[in-house]
């Protein structure tokens, strides 16, 4: 059943010795012998997850405690294998084994929310008896049967059958990562919490949502290189190529660019100011190989086992952050031969943080003035916030995002207003961009912090973008610190240390 | 009691009643997803009554988009034509005219009153609510006087009169009557609240008729200014005002606009015309009643003169300002019976990029539109006020053809031709015109966010006619 991965072969021959020793060492491990076959239900353990989100309306308290049940899977080296998303915010994961009411306590040792995927421990030896790692398969097939496998609540064992789809290129959220993803259809209710999914005894992907009856599921390659990466020690996470694309199916556009009828190619529309290709790409080029792969004009390529796939894959299939990958481009009519070197993707890189998950929001607030990082998070108070948000922001965030000034640049809103007299006039003033504080330009909360400790002439000036509903207010600095107690204790929120 | 006592009292002016008109309107919308097509015939009522000069007075939303308007007097069977001699959107008012001299006949024009009723004075609305035959008259109170966006263009607001008399569809246009005058025309409800309804007040009426006594309309003055209350102390210390002066801080200043090269952002506006702002904004209208300095500027005719009393680096001065309006933001109002404005080539629907375009993206569509379409539209002002007169394109749709299938670009703004800034609909229109005079070659289109298109002008030459037939688009162009 398994077949040598002639892409790998190709990736080691181009990369040369750096990417062999990436390349070649994980998949010299998958050819270790083949164990003895294993039950699913020995190698699929039920985890849940406690957990208590943040509140972004009121950053200083905590939301409604939670719990769910997921799937884990059992893999070597006594570990368990889950889809991430739901690790996030947790305050304690409890596992059961087949289907016993027994729940032990597990530790989360790695987790990468772009992925999303997460690795647990659990320190009682009791817990591993009977349990067994199942096989991950090195490649997944693109039709027929599959076998979703999970532990229902009731502690029953359910193995309910699935159809492939097709193989395609997506991300999984929270992630950004562009990922080899299985999309199975599958009539089995409340799925898509990381079920276990598998084809003659290996595992072949772990679900990470459900619509409809889509299953999206991370495929068993992106698993391996996920466990490669963590048994190595040394994570990298996954990378992002950075750019923004059009297809090239216009023959108008492909004559004036010098593009052959038969040469492929897309055209880069944007360079994200981090990442993969800052610095290397630019506007305009027409991407035309990657790692030898041959681009079509619709950012296709062949892969040698899963047929035509979007190219994004080549930055992330095999390949980890701090890579070399070969480029192809045709730049003012040239052919030139380039290299990136790949970039981890971060939720941070940007000027809005995509997430901001296991830490507390970060906020500040004087004179019952509420300052906030603007981050993804903030927006989904407003539900559909791509679309209902306050649109100041999500104007900026289109602009904004892609290019900080500086590293760890963030742009700030003050989110709200908590009324008191110190604030009369302005407790209706809410999710305003911050430009200026006291004639200082705000990149962030600690450029704000730092600009309330010069108040100017008594006052706090604070001033917003404009083409917002407000432009300007004005504290008393005096007034607003004496203030602060009673706001903290009227609103709740705990005295700054 | 009280309803009765003034039921009596309108039946004792005679020709009050025969003076209110039922108007009969057959409509066709301009489809701005294909914008040289129309919609199907639509039949809907409302109500007009006479004024002098001959003139009916109506609401401009009652002969929105009209290719035939009937007028019908009370209780005379036969309707007779109507024309539309001048529609103001902004303000929901129009006049139409009836040539058959014998619509006239004995006919009194009802006369309009001066300034604001006083709230809670009985009023009585005339009308044709639903549509029916028969005249309906329903009396009520003034609850308040609003400051209040007006629906027929979605972007003009003034003051307005809230009452609880019954204001139904059917009764817009319909005289609101006090004392055997005119103090308003019905024109809108609030679509949540019970016995709520709206009438245009007897100034705004008046400010209506005098601007046309020149023959044309004008429109009503932009104030062109933002401001915020001054209710915060803090705020009015860091003026330097004392805590016993009143105003309303100038934020954002608009090019064009009334306070355009006058006020300055920072400045205090503390009275317009000698009238006295408070912190809230708020002004003395008539007696009792209150509205928003605004309105103060809303009441001048484009041109005149408005007198603006600052407190300016510590010091009171005396502005003098000159209304203006500001064209630019017709694209905030919604267009009635005026065909869309587009440009065909090739497939590629242009279109400026206005709030009726936006709507064809359906409900929600501030944030679903590409995010440069909601830049240009709502903050391009804002961020580049030196662009602030540019007419931002957009490429609304493309009509499907061998040439166009393969595009990459989907609805987007149009931001360069051939690398030529693309600042009006009437620029794009020179740039492809001068491009298709060369007829060969190419042509290079730079769209937001990236995005570049090429056409080959030997194949969009051959394939513009073809596309025009098979699309049916019988006018290539509407600039």
């Amino acid at each position: 059943m398994r077949r040598t991965s002639s892409l790998l072969l190709a990736l080691a021959l181009a990369l040369g010795a750096s990417a062999c020793a990436t390349g070649g060492g994980p998949r010299s491990a998958a050819a270790a012998p083949r164990p003895a076959p294993v039950s699913p239900r020995q190698a699929v353990v039920s985890v849940i997850v406690n957990g208590q989100d943040p509140d972004f309306g009121s950053p200083w308290v905590k939301g409604e405690a939670w719990q769910r049940r997921i799937n884990g899977l059992v893999v070597e080296g006594k570990r368990i294998l889950v889809h991430a998303r739901r690790l996030a915010n947790r305050t304690l994961v409890l596992v059961e084994k087949s289907g016993e009411s027994k729940r032990y306590e597990a530790e989360v040792e790695l987790v990468d929310y772009e992925v999303p995927l997460g690795l647990l421990t659990v320190k009682d030896p009791e817990f591993w008896e009977g349990l067994e790692p199942l096989r991950i398969a090195d490649e997944v097939p693109v039709e027929g049967d599959v076998t979703i496998c999970r532990w229902l609540d009731s502690g029953q064992f359910e193995e309910a059958r699935a159809v492939v789809k097709q193989l395609r290129v997506s991300t999984h959220f929270p992630g950004t990562t562009q990922l080899l993803t299985l999309e199975l259809s599958s009539p089995i209710n409340a799925s898509g919490w990381g079920e276990v999914v598998v084809s003659e005894g290996e595992v072949v992907g772990i679900t990470t949502s459900s619509a409809e009856d889509t299953l999206p599921t991370l495929a068993a390659p992106v698993l391996r290189q996920f466990l490669e990466q963590a048994e190595a020690g040394t994570y990298r996470g996954f990378a992002g190529h950075g750019f923004a694309w059009q297809r090239l199916t216009n023959s108008a556009l492909r004559q004036r660019l010098g593009l052959g009828p038969d040469e492929g190619g897309v055209r880069i529309r944007e360079v994200l100011g981090y990442g993969t290709a800052a610095g290397v790409l630019k506007v305009g080029d027409v991407l035309l190989e990657i790692n030898g792969h041959k681009i079509d004009e619709r950012g296709k390529f062949k892969h040698p086992e899963y047929g035509r796939l979007y190219f994004d894959v080549l930055f992330t299939d095999g390949v980890n952050p701090g890579d070399v990958v070969d480029v192809k481009v045709l730049r003012d009519g040239a052919r030139q031969d380039l290299q990136v070197t790949l970039q981890a993707n971060r939720p941070d890189d940007g000027v809005v943080p995509r997430y901001v998950i296991d830490q507390s929001p970060e906020y500040h607030e004087v004179g019952g003035l509420v300052f906030m990082p603007l981050t993804f998070d903030y927006m989904r108070q407003w539900q559909g916030w791509w679309e209902n948000g306050p649109l100041y922001l999500l104007v900026a965030i289109d602009a904004r995002n892609a290019n900080p000034t500086r590293p760890g640049e963030r742009m700030v809103v003050m989110s709200k207003v908590l009324p008191d007299a110190v604030n009369l006039g302005y407790a209706d003033l809410g999710a305003l961009l911050v430009s200026k504080v006291n004639g200082r330009p705000i990149l962030g909360l600690d450029d704000l912090r730092a600009a309330l400790k010069a108040p100017q002439d008594g006052f706090h000036i604070i001033e917003f973008d404009p083409g917002q509903s407000a432009s300007r207010l004005v504290l008393d600095a005096k007034a607003a610190e004496a203030a602060a107690a009673g706001i903290h204790q009227r609103y709740g929120l705990p005295d700054p240390q | 009691m009280l309803t009765l006592a003034l039921t009596l009292l309108a039946v004792s002016a005679p020709g009050l009643e025969d003076s209110v008109v039922k108007v009969q309107v057959y409509s066709s919308r301009f489809d701005y997803a294909s914008p040289w097509r129309m919609s199907p015939v639509h039949g809907a009522s409302g109500t007009g009554f006479l004024l002098d000069g001959k003139r009916i007075v109506t609401n401009a939303h009652v002969v929105r988009d009209a290719r035939q308007i009937l007028v019908k007097r009370h209780h005379v069977a036969n309707p007779f034509v109507a024309r539309v001699e001048v529609v103001a959107n902004d303000c929901d008012l129009a006049i139409l005219r009836v040539e058959d001299p014998a619509f006239h006949e004995g006919l009194i024009p009802l006369k309009i009153g001066d300034g604001l009723p006083e709230r809670k004075s009985s009023v009585t609305t005339y009308g044709y609510p639903a549509g029916g035959q028969e005249l309906s008259s329903t009396t009520g109170i003034v609850s308040r006087v609003e400051w209040l966006t007006y629906v027929q263009t979605g972007s003009d607001a003034h003051i307005a009169v809230q009452t609880d008399a019954a204001i139904n569809p059917g009764n817009s246009g319909g005289p609101v009557i006090q004392k055997g005058k005119v103090v308003g025309v019905a024109f809108q409800g609030a679509p949540h609240l019970q016995n709520v309804g709206y009438f245009i007040p007897a100034p705004l009426v008046r400010h209506f008729l005098k601007n046309l006594e020149d023959g044309h309309y004008d429109g009503f003055p932009d104030s062109g200014f933002k401001t915020t209350d001054l209710i915060s102390p803090a705020y009015k210390a860091e003026r330097g005002l004392k805590p016993d002066e009143h105003g309303v801080v100038v934020e954002e200043v608009a090019p064009d606009g009334t306070g355009d090269g006058v006020l300055k952002p920072g400045d205090v506006l503390l009275a317009v015309d000698g009238v006295d702002i408070a912190d809230d904004g708020s002004v003395a209208l008539a007696g009792v009643v209150r509205g928003p300095f605004s309105h103060l500027v809303d009441m001048k005719q484009v041109g005149e003169k408005v007198r603006f009393k600052v407190w300016r680096d510590g010091k009171r001065q005396d502005l003098e300002a000159t209304a203006r309006r500001i064209a630019r933001y017709d694209r905030f109002r919604y267009q009635w019976s005026t065909p869309p404005r587009y440009l065909v080539y090739s497939g590629l629907v242009f279109m400026p990029l206005d709030v009726e375009y936006l709507r064809t993206w359906g409900k929600g569509w501030p944030g679903k539109v590409p995010r440069a379409m909601t830049w240009n539209h709502f903050f391009k002002e804002s961020a580049a006020p030196e662009r602030a007169n540019e007419e931002t394109v957009v490429l609304a749709r493309i009509l499907q053809h061998p040439i166009t299938a393969e595009l990459s670009v989907g609805p987007s703004v149009l931001e360069t031709v051939d690398g030529h800034p693309v600042r009006s609909l009437a620029e794009l229109d020179d740039l492809l015109t001068q491009a298709r005079l060369r007829g060969k070659g190419q042509l290079n289109l730079g769209f937001a966010d990236g995005y570049e298109e090429t056409l080959n002008l030997e194949e969009t030459e051959a394939a513009h006619p073809r596309i025009l037939q098979t699309y049916g688009v019988r006018r290539e162009k509407n600039l």
